[in-house]
């Protein structure tokens, strides 16, 4: 798999009696683009927030470039570029003074001339103070830090929540940028399928604070199906589908949605079954998802009936 | 290079705070001593028709102490509150933290830029102050030197209640429990080392509150989740 | 870049797929020319917003179909015409659209030889070398 520059063992969470994280088990290889995907509250800020030392864990461990997370060191922390959700700066600084705070810490590794074009390029003036951008402008200056200062490691997490889609697209475009180095390595968090789709190598889902998914972009995708049969006869009682996460039907159509079943497992399937005929049906990324991270059992809010 | 960088931050944060505690206490501080310096004139115009003269009891320049008091008091508060409470507030912590440098640095650069701003806008007006009431002939009665030292005691206990403050706004617990504490021991301090006590007491107790108090902030910062 | 490749995430077929049938489609249109240097992975990966893993395994694709060649230090060409050869998904995805269509031509009331008017009139359009028939 390559160096793992990213690594959680059984890493746990509880706020309270609210079980954030449950013994999440990640290796990041280095020179991917890591997705994490996840719906709101699933635990991936959690997750990024443990990983980077800014919460303890209630057990297990992360660690990272070799370094456990409880413990980072100034150069660890240096190679690191974070960028979180709301993009919190110091809204008194002008642009200016915060591009020197920033560089102070960073002396070898700042990137000056990345800095000067990504802020030209925003159209963003060094003497506008903080507080007068807006939040798409404020990540903007965000990105543009974590950037210049050439980090081995970008770690984002919902960098692009609730704002606009050319926003959107200029991390994307940072992400790209980035990776095209040599052992650079960008973990990102998004509920955002598209973004993800389009840049990840890799996607990790967590839902409610476990880990369902960690593989490929292309297993994500290709694993999770939708099998269509137009029935001739009632189903037998105990006709099931290996790998079916969802089944549904109407008067004379059955859908299955199912993870990891074969080809050959569902000729099989079928062989005996009093249905026409069956088709597989592409899906999107995101119907991909919602049918994944929807427990079985979930009745859909209109109109299909939900078999059991 | 970093601890600068973060020094000159913190200072240009509590900047208008020390302004203003240097514009409070030296403007009124000032009228204070004109105040005393007037009366003494008149008081010398009294010794000369041989009037009952009634002495000062104490030293003319220790009126000033309430108004010294109260603004180091007022200054650790403030700069506390925004170093320690309103980073939680605004989420900056972690944009802070995240820097490569230790965590204790960014502990130190707080506690030097609040012993900074103390020592600027109370201790150095209070020194000259103290020094233009010293000279020779300004005021019948004495200055004593213990005042002066008396003048930086409270300058010390307002960093006293700047370190209760910080305690209190890192501890996680409710204001109702025991997030409170910082507060109430800083308080008590304060209260014990002004009362009327023979004289290493109020600077043993001074000490003894630096210690266990910034020791608390430490601790705090180094088990904190951001 | 001689042609503009369109992503969209979110539908159905995966992006790779999107880009190497965007790349066929200009190659059997004669947009992109036998010989045509390709642009480098890493600028379509930056043009088109996409990791460059994804426009790497279009051009594996694009290659093990014949369709270009990759040059050690020099880059991707378009194949010559003689060299590619089509491969079985291939087959079955053009025979798949192929079924759509006349699918949707029986609907709309188009009968056997008014599809194969049709399909010849679109075959004119195309520019690229095709069996007899050279144009300039």
């Amino acid at each position: 798999m390559g160096e793992i520059v990213l690594q959680t063992r059984d890493l746990t969470k509880y706020y309270g009696r609210h079980l954030a994280l449950d013994h999440l088990n990640l290796k990041i290889p280095k020179g991917t683009v890591y997705g994490l995907l996840g719906r709101n509250g699933s635990g991936k800020t959690t997750a990024i927030k443990l990983l980077l030392g800014f919460l303890r864990p209630t057990c297990g461990s992360s660690e990272v470039l070799g370094c456990d997370s409880s413990d980072l060191t100034p150069e660890i922390r240096g190679r690191v570029g974070y960028v979180c959700e709301g993009h919190p700066l110091y809204k008194w600084m002008p642009i200016g003074t915060l591009e020197n705070f920033q560089k102070a810490f960073y002396p070898d590794r700042w990137d000056k001339h990345l800095f000067d074009e990504m802020l030209d390029y925003f159209t963003l003036s060094r003497k506008q103070r903080i507080r007068s951008l807006s939040n798409g402008q404020r990540a903007q200056v965000s990105l543009a830090l974590a950037m210049a200062t050439s980090p081995d490691l970008l770690v984002m997490d919902d960098p692009t929540l609730g704002l606009d889609v050319v926003i959107r697209r200029q991390f994307l475009q940072g992400m790209i940028h980035l990776i095209q180095q040599k052992g650079k390595t960008v973990l990102f968090s998004s509920h955002i399928l598209s973004d993800v789709e389009r840049v990840a190598d890799r996607v990790a889902v967590i839902d409610k604070g476990v880990l369902r998914a960690d593989c490929t972009l292309e297993q994500f995708r290709t694993s999770i199906r939708k099998v269509r049969a137009e029935r001739t006869g009632s189903l037998p009682a105990g006709f099931d589908l290996p790998g079916t996460l969802h089944c549904r039907q109407d008067d004379s159509v059955t859908e299955w949605i199912v993870v990891g079943t074969t080809d050959e497992q569902l000729e099989q399937a079928f062989s005996q079954a009093p249905v026409k005929g069956f088709s597989c049906v592409a899906m999107n990324m995101e119907d991909q998802f919602i049918e994944f991270t929807t427990p079985s059992g979930n009745r859909r809010l209109f109109e299909w009936e939900e078999r059991p | 290079m970093k601890f600068l960088a973060l020094v000159k931050k913190e200072f240009r944060e509590c900047l208008p705070w020390m302004c203003l505690a240097f514009i409070i206490f030296t403007g009124f501080g000032a009228l204070l001593l004109r105040g005393k310096v007037l009366y003494e004139e008149g008081r010398r115009k009294e010794i000369w028709r041989e009037e009952q003269v009634v002495p000062w009891c104490t030293s003319p320049i220790s009126d000033i102490g309430p108004l010294l008091l109260l603004t180091a008091l007022g200054l650790g508060l403030v700069m506390a509150i925004r170093q320690f409470y309103v980073p939680a507030f605004d989420k900056t912590w972690a944009f802070t933290l995240h820097r490569p440098i230790r965590l204790i640095t960014a502990v130190h650069a707080k506690l030097f830029v609040a012993i900074l701003g103390l020592t600027l806008s109370v201790g150095l007006p209070w020194t000259g102050m103290f020094l233009y009431a010293a000279i020779p002939g300004r005021f019948m009665d004495p200055v004593l030197p213990k005042v002066f030292w008396e003048g930086w005691l409270m300058v010390g206990l307002g960093f006293i209640l700047y370190l209760g403050t910080a305690v209190s706004s890192l501890c996680q617990a409710r204001w109702y429990t025991t997030k409170v504490c910082g507060l109430a021991f800083a308080a008590g301090i304060i209260f014990l080392a002004m009362a009327e006590s023979p004289f290493p007491a109020p600077l043993v107790l001074t000490a003894i509150g630096l210690v266990v108090l910034g020791i608390q902030v430490y601790a705090l910062m180094q088990s904190k989740e951001f | 870049m001689p042609i503009s490749i369109e992503i969209s995430p979110g539908s159905d077929t995966p992006i790779y797929t999107q880009i190497v049938d965007q790349v066929s489609q200009a190659i059997a249109k004669g947009s992109l020319r036998a010989g045509e240097k390709l642009p480098p992975v890493r600028k379509l990966a930056e043009e088109l917003v996409v990791n460059p893993n994804t426009v790497a395994k279009a051009i594996q694709q694009l290659e093990q179909r014949g369709l270009v060649n990759t040059r050690i230090g020099s880059g991707t060409f378009v194949a010559e015409p003689g060299l590619r050869q089509a491969d079985q998904n291939a087959m079955k995805t053009v025979s798949d659209r192929i079924d759509y269509l006349i699918g949707q031509c029986i609907h709309m009331g188009l009968d056997g030889p008014a599809i194969r008017r049709l399909l010849e009139d679109r075959l004119n359009k195309f520019k690229g070398p095709k069996e007899g028939d050279r144009h300039g």
